[in-house]
């Protein structure tokens, strides 16, 4: 679930979905064309895609285990312009407080451990890579 | 023993990967140390992971792929 293909939220959707779930939540991480007051044209993603498909199951299950949901997550490499989504994850659970919760908890973890890096390109042709969380071995 | 380590997010801006000469054995705290000679400042922050793991400085090196991954800012 790591890879330059346009994300299809719709089959994470299909993938959490079960009779027993009253509550499916979606978040999508989109390309915001500004970034602290500079104008944003595009974004690359770069992923050391092995471990970061592992640490993308991994925290799905932790999710699933902590709320009670089912949780999928992808996310995007490679260069994305602005409106593209890089990441996204759907949450299904009984009740919506469920849904709600494993979905940001998700959201909140894969962006503190995925091997995922992201550049940014700006409007006067510069482009920076942007800082972030430090990993630790677990 | 040489040790090739890739390199990922910022690091990329000194290639897609460095080859380090290490002594037989040397574990992954040793070959950071070793790539930070080379990189310098460039890679506070980061770690070095095997494909199924982020490494603790006293793991030894893996058998396959080995990487420099600085902090991560996905999503």
């Amino acid at each position: 679930m790591i890879g330059p293909a346009p994300l299809r939220p719709e089959e994470l959707l299909a993938r959490v979905g079960s009779p027993a779930c009253g509550a499916v939540d979606l978040f999508l991480g989109v390309v915001r064309a500004e970034h602290e007051g500079r104008a944003v044209t595009a974004v690359t993603y770069d992923a050391f895609a092995p471990l970061a498909e592992r640490v993308l199951a991994e925290v799905c299950a932790e999710a699933e285990g902590r709320f009670g949901a089912r949780v999928a997550a992808a996310h995007r490499t490679g260069r994305l312009e602005v409106g593209e989504t890089g990441l996204a994850v759907a949450a299904a659970a009984p009740h919506r407080a469920e849904a709600f919760a494993a979905c940001r908890w998700t959201v909140d973890e894969l962006k503190a451990r995925l091997p995922v890096w992201k550049k940014e390109h700006y409007a006067d042709g510069a482009a920076a890579w942007l800082d972030g969380c430090a990993l630790s071995a677990r | 023993m040489t040790v090739v380590v890739e390199l990922y997010g910022r690091l990329r801006e000194h290639g897609d990967s460095v080859s380090l000469e290490l002594p037989e054995g040397a574990s992954a705290g040793e070959a950071l140390a070793a790539l930070g000679r080379r990189l310098g400042g460039a890679l506070e922050g980061a770690v070095l992971a095997s494909d199924s793991a982020v490494l603790a400085p006293g793991d030894p090196l893996p058998s396959g792929r080995l990487a420099a991954l600085p902090p991560v800012c996905g999503g």
